[in-house]
């Protein structure tokens, strides 16, 4: 048997999860094929969600008394390892993390409802980044909302749309929003959508928060997410250096096994060592974020900047380690290699969390 | 911090207290101002402290009671530890206390206990390892320094002929615990027998290695018939590699290894603060808090990995893939940091390294800049001595491949 990494969160959740997301990783490849239409219809990833929100994924976050499973951050942590590691992409840092915390931290009946509703699947959420977002106030309590939306789901529906801002967190139905100016396929098989809103004009209800309340809130909630994602990288870091493992003692050149060569040894050997590092470092952060009931700002900047540079060393040297096989798009372990490329991207790049880390003391 | 096996009778907190209090009140302030300035310390450094912890009844953290250990848990031992550098006290001297010591423990015999544990606890025995010979570094196996049995009118003896070298230590210390071929039948590893050398016996010849960082730390040791008492045989004859892995193994365990980072960490980034008021620009001081940054992430989840190891050891689950990986990554990690500092000083320091005196003579200066450079160089051999990250990493991938 090959060899396997210990996984950062053990347990049932883990185990369960791993069976699930198995179950659909192959379809998830042929959907997340990069030349691939991006409808997605009734395979893979789609499937997957439906099940995911069937199983209150979305909630997980959410307390009991709103109708929640009341599980603390290592819960979600072990689903996302275990989709991660069956390179099972599905949106769970922007939909059971970062929207259900942007949602918990607006005030009044309306955000509660939604998040009761989230909870039994009537609503299903998705978080856009907004940009130049203006809300100006109509007659009859209503506003109008304008600006641009970079990056939305473009693969999975969803019935609403939380757009975050530094301006104003607005809570949109997804069937008013206009059509996109230019759809697009990430690097990763993802799809996702730009679009412009010209003074859509919805209830005032729909602005959950303005002003410093909504930068703090679309603040924390990113935090959240950014260590979220470091979690499916580390996890799909651990992935990626067992199937190097099992690619270099299967594929044989010059009458050897790859794994004969000392410096192919080595060069895997790095990324487990890296994954090693990983592994307990966010495993420790989780603990910490478990036990504080909340994420220090700081931690999740800096294990994002880490696994930003540990992803992209992963990746690179995965698909130099597969040799020409490591290009095909549909190998295992260039999905995993695709998804850490574009993971790094997410809720934060390197030079953002630079940004948000040096006025931070250490 | 949250130490893997707490035990719930220990009041934690108040032992923190008592090893502050300990460590402001009894470690000479000028001997903490040395290891503050990362100054190369010496035998009279070491044994200065190691007296003081003797007569605390601390002089073994990592050792049973009954040998004259403290019988600290490890959350106990790591707690030390993080005072110990907190306080700028210096690191206990490892040959006889981490190395030789537990190898004795396991494998001497009572009578060895008596005569070697009392001098390595009070520190007035100072030991240096005699492995590394010039054809056998990382292929330790292979080494050829012989011992022939004999006996004679004073008894069973071996006679001792070879070169040691890299002997860090050798020239100030007393015993040097040393690895000899005593056959050459079998695998390889099967000839070494640890003996335990007096390095005062005649036929005993010490010279200093130079070394790039221009601190005199190793040396080569020529053995020439030097006769060595059959009772000075340590484990069985044949056993010796058994015993020197047994070190090894312990070695990369050891928390100071990942506690000392955190101050030389702080130290750097100061180092770069200050360099960086003296004409560096934005986008370079971008890159450097990048890699301090990184060096941070790197420290924090070396000090998860080796509580991690801590806690698969205590269990009897650690996988050498993990302890090698520990060694591997502090090892390298220790060298991006002291190169932070580098790139820092370098352009004003690198071309004035030693400073020389009006006759022309080397001069030592032990200022915090020079130490700097003297540690970025003598860093060098952190991913070499104690097994190479490349023999690390072939322990590492011959789990991870099955082979």
């Amino acid at each position: 048997m090959s060899f396997t990494t210990d996984p950062m969160f053990p347990g049932d959740l883990l185990d369960a999860a791993t069976r699930f997301a198995a179950d659909f990783s192959a379809d998830a490849a042929a959907s997340q094929a990069i030349q691939a239409e991006t409808t997605m219809a009734g395979r893979g990833p789609l499937q997957a969600w439906r099940q995911a929100v069937a199983m209150g994924w979305p909630a997980l976050l959410v307390g009991e008394s709103s109708g929640g499973a009341g599980g603390t951050l290592a819960d979600l942590a072990a689903v996302v390892e275990a989709c991660a590691r069956q390179a099972l992409h599905l949106p769970l840092a922007r939909r059971c993390a970062q929207a259900p915390a942007l949602l918990m931290a607006s005030p009044g009946d309306g955000p509660r409802g939604v998040l009761r509703d989230l909870a039994v699947g009537k609503v299903d959420l998705d978080v856009v980044q907004g940009l130049g977002i203006t809300v100006a106030p109509l007659d009859g309590g209503r506003v109008r909302v304008a600006g641009t939306l970079e990056g939305l789901d473009a693969g999975l529906p969803c019935t609403h749309v939380l757009v975050a801002s530094d301006a104003a967190l607005v809570l949109v139905p997804h069937a008013a929003l206009p059509a996109p100016l230019a759809s697009y396929v990430g690097i990763d098989g993802s799809a996702v959508s730009d679009m412009r809103l010209d003074g859509l004009v919805l209830g005032s209800e729909a602005v959950l928060l303005q002003g410093a309340d909504a930068r703090q809130a679309v603040a924390h909630a990113n935090d959240l997410a950014a260590l979220v994602t470091a979690i499916e990288m580390a996890a799909t870091l651990g992935a990626t250096v067992e199937q190097c493992i099992q690619h270099l003692n299967t594929r044989v050149q010059f009458g050897v096994a790859l794994s004969s060569f000392q410096v192919l040894r080595h060069k895997v050997v790095d990324l487990y060592v890296h994954y090693e590092s990983a592994s307990v470092l966010l495993a420790r952060l989780v603990q910490d974020v478990v036990a504080m009931g909340r994420v220090a700002p700081r931690d999740a900047a800096l294990a994002k900047l880490y696994l930003n540079d540990l992803a992209r060393k992963g990746a690179e040297a995965s698909i130099q380690l597969h040799g020409g096989m490591g290009m095909t798009a549909e190998l295992p372990a260039a999905r995993l290699a695709r998804r850490l490329l574009c993971a790094e991207f997410e809720h934060g790049d390197r030079v953002a969390q630079l940004t948000r880390l040096q006025p931070m003391a250490g | 911090m949250n130490p893997p096996n707490q035990e719930p009778s220990i009041d934690y907190d108040a032992f923190h207290d008592e090893v502050d209090a300990f460590a402001l009140a009894r470690c000479p302030s000028a001997l903490r101002a040395r290891v503050r300035s990362n100054a190369k310390l010496g035998r009279e450094d070491y044994a200065a402290w190691q007296r003081i912890l003797h007569e605390q009844g601390w002089a073994a953290p990592g050792w049973p009671k009954a040998f004259g250990g403290t019988g600290w848990d490890m959350r106990q031992r790591y707690l030390f530890e993080s005072v110990m550098v907190e306080r700028d006290c210096p690191p206990q001297y490892h040959h006889g206390l981490g190395h030789i010591g537990p190898v004795m423990l396991h494998f001497g015999t009572p009578e060895q206990h008596r005569r070697f544990l009392p001098g390595i606890l009070d520190g007035s025995d100072w030991w240096c390892q005699g492995y590394s010979e010039p054809g056998a570094g990382s292929d330790l196996a292979s080494l050829k320094t012989r011992a022939v049995r004999g006996h004679d009118a004073d008894g069973e003896h071996y006679l001792v002929t070879g070169q040691k070298v890299w002997t860090s230590h050798a020239h100030e210390a007393d015993w040097m615990y040393t690895l000899v071929r005593t056959s050459t039948e079998g695998r390889k590893q099967e000839g070494i027998t640890l003996l335990l050398i007096p390095l005062s016996l005649p036929g005993i010849r010490i010279q200093p290695i130079r070394t790039i960082d221009a601190w005199h730390h190793v040396n080569e040791v020529f053995l020439d018939a030097v006769r060595v008492p059959i009772e000075n045989r340590l484990g069985d004859e044949g056993g010796g590699w058994r015993c020197a892995k047994f070190l090894l193994d312990r070695e990369r365990l050891a928390p100071a290894i990942v506690l000392r980072l955190q101050p030389l960490l702080k130290q750097v980034a100061a180092q770069v603060a200050r360099s960086s008021t003296q004409g560096g620009n934005p986008a370079a001081a971008q890159a450097v808090a990048e890699r301090l940054l990184l060096a941070e992430a790197d420290l924090r989840a070396a000090r998860e990995l080796l509580l991690s190891a801590i806690d698969d050891e205590m269990h009897g689950r650690l996988r050498a893939a993990k302890s090698s990986a520990l060694k591997l990554h502090c090892s390298e990690l220790a060298q991006r940091i002291i190169g932070i500092a580098f790139d820092a000083l370098g352009s004003r320091r690198a071309a004035r390294f030693v400073p020389l005196g009006a006759n022309g003579q080397a001069q030592v200066a032990e200022d915090d800049e020079s130490n700097m450079i003297h540690n970025y160089l003598f860093y060098r051999s952190r991913t070499i001595a104690g097994g190479t990250s490349e023999v690390q990493k072939n322990v590492i991938a011959r789990e991870l491949f099955g082979a």
